[in-house]
């Protein structure tokens, strides 16, 4: 007797389609209806399962990178030149919960370490306030990491009307209380991040500003400020930014004072998925 | 198609049939991806180590800081399992499954080890015990739904995506189809044998445990 591919089963245990083949069989083969069952307990477990996984810090990669490399010459260092360098692990982002990359300004005197990316490169075209900033700069910069699967698919096929691409819900840090969302959307082959928020207060005499932050968390790009008494606006995205996984939106409190990084008062902030 | 922001190691022959799409092939592709994955690493292949860290590092994090009750000992534990699990690569045996389960049986001995040497050396840890985390044990428990996180978070791309808006965020295959750019029938494709790959890994873990 011939078992149905195991994708039939775990179609049949999800509760979709399947055809009278297949629930013939089922009828008469006990080891595929355990199958069957085993699958849709599966199935059943995994919508509660996405809690409390804890990533560790990005110091412990660097620690066990440091050790073998002392300890164990034989083994090259990481490369971070090739283009897909894999070599360079991105911290799990969870969709729900994105860890604080303690976005501090960087120190004056030693901002080498961190990569700043050229205008030119990252965007597509010149807007206003975008500009691109190291965070943190002492971090070893990860390389270009994970994301770029987003921006990929969405490359496949140019639709003429705008599709909603990816979308964040923008939650407080603190409380994780959702406060508005955040579309990545695609006309053509122009990408625009729209943000929808409930009302959010700047501090007196500041400003809010709209951030992508880099899946690897040691970078980040503002891509422009919210326009007072305004909570849907729209801000024009390089496709690049997307597939190089700056994929983070948060929104931050600035003060009017020249300093171009962010402020580390975050008010909300969300992952697109 | 552009490259751009791949996570894949340049010259992995898998990783470039894994971004085409439009059939079963792809997830055929991805199946045989972990355990391309496996080989590579036990072949000490640094971008495969550095990957597998990317992808179960959470897990094994988590597992440590629920055994050994804080975030210190978790770190330690953590860093000591990826190193050992680096020296000790040629015990992976990729014909057994993903390295997940590999690196959990590390996970678990490391844990064990920690904990004797706590009962030989006893100091005062409740000071910097975290008042977050449960009662340190010293069995690890391989508690099903922290498995099964941990385990959805190891999916390779766009596997894991497409799960985790499917199970997670109870997205419609429609609506993930759309939002993703990829057709329908992929789409369930990767629904369907990402169960059945679920299913295989925790039965490997659980198979490790016991
Ligand atoms: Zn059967």
């Amino acid at each position: 007797m011939e078992h149905p591919d195991a994708e039939i089963l775990a179609a049949v245990a999800m509760g979709q389609s399947a055809d009278e083949a297949t629930f013939a069989h089922l009828k008469q083969c006990e080891v595929c209806r355990t199958e069957v069952a085993e699958l849709t307990s599966l199935a059943a477990a995994l919508p509660a399962a996405t809690a409390d996984l804890v990533a560790p810090p990005d110091a412990v990669w660097d620690r066990i990178t440091a050790e073998l490399d002392q300890h164990d010459s034989a083994v090259p260092a990481p490369t971070t030149s090739t283009p897909a360098a894999a070599a360079a692990p991105a911290p799990t982002v969870p969709a729900t919960a994105p860890p604080v990359p303690a976005p501090t300004a960087p120190a004056p005197t030693a901002p080498a370490a961190a990569e700043v990316i050229p205008l030119g490169r990252a965007a597509a075209r010149p807007s206003g306030l975008r500009r691109y900033l190291p965070v943190a700069a002492a971090a070893a910069v990860a390389g270009l990491v994970v994301g770029g699967l987003l921006g990929r698919w969405s490359a496949q096929e140019p639709v003429p009307a705008a599709t909603v691409v990816s979308r964040a819900s923008l939650d407080t840090l603190d409380t994780k209380t959702v406060r508005g969302e955040a579309d990545l959307v695609k006309v053509g082959s122009d990408l625009s991040l729209r943000i929808s928020a409930a009302p959010m207060s700047p501090d007196t005499g500041g400003y809010l500003e709209v951030w992508l932050i880099n899946k690897d968390l040691t970078r980040m790009v503002s891509i422009g400020v919210m326009s007072p008494g305004r909570n849907d606006q729209s801000f024009e995205i390089a496709p690049d930014l997307i597939a190089a996984g700056y994929v983070i939106v948060d929104i931050s409190r600035e003060k009017l004072d020249d300093k171009p990084q962010h402020s580390g008062d975050s008010l909300v902030r969300g992952v697109l998925a | 198609m552009a490259a751009t922001g791949s996570r894949y190691a340049a010259g992995s022959p898998v990783a470039a049939r894994a971004v085409g799409y439009g059939d079963s092939v792809v997830t055929d592709d991805l199946d045989a991806e972990v355990r391309e994955l496996a080989i590579r690493l036990r072949d000490g292949d640094r971008t495969a180590f550095a990957e597998a860290y990317r992808r179960w590092s959470p897990l094994v994090h988590t597992l440590a800081l629920r055994s050994l009750g804080n975030h210190h000992d978790a770190e330690d534990a953590t860093q000591q399992v990826f190193v050992s699990a680096w020296r000790g690569r040629h015990t992976l045996d990729p014909d057994r499954g993903s390295p997940a389960a590999w690196l959990v049986g590390i996970t678990r001995r490391r844990c064990a080890d920690l904990h004797a040497t706590r009962a030989r050396h006893p100091v005062a840890t409740s000071e910097d015990a975290d008042v977050r985390v449960a009662a340190p044990s010293p069995a690890v428990d391989l508690d099903e739904r922290l498995v099964l996180a941990g385990l959805v978070e190891g999916m390779g791309e766009p596997r894991r995506t497409v799960v985790r808006m499917a199970f997670y965020d109870d997205q419609t295959h429609e609506v993930i189809a759309t939002t993703l750019g990829m057709p329908l029938g992929t789409v369930k494709s990767h629904i369907r044998r990402g169960l059945v790959q679920l299913r295989t890994h925790v039965e490997e873990v659980r198979h490790g445990a016991s």
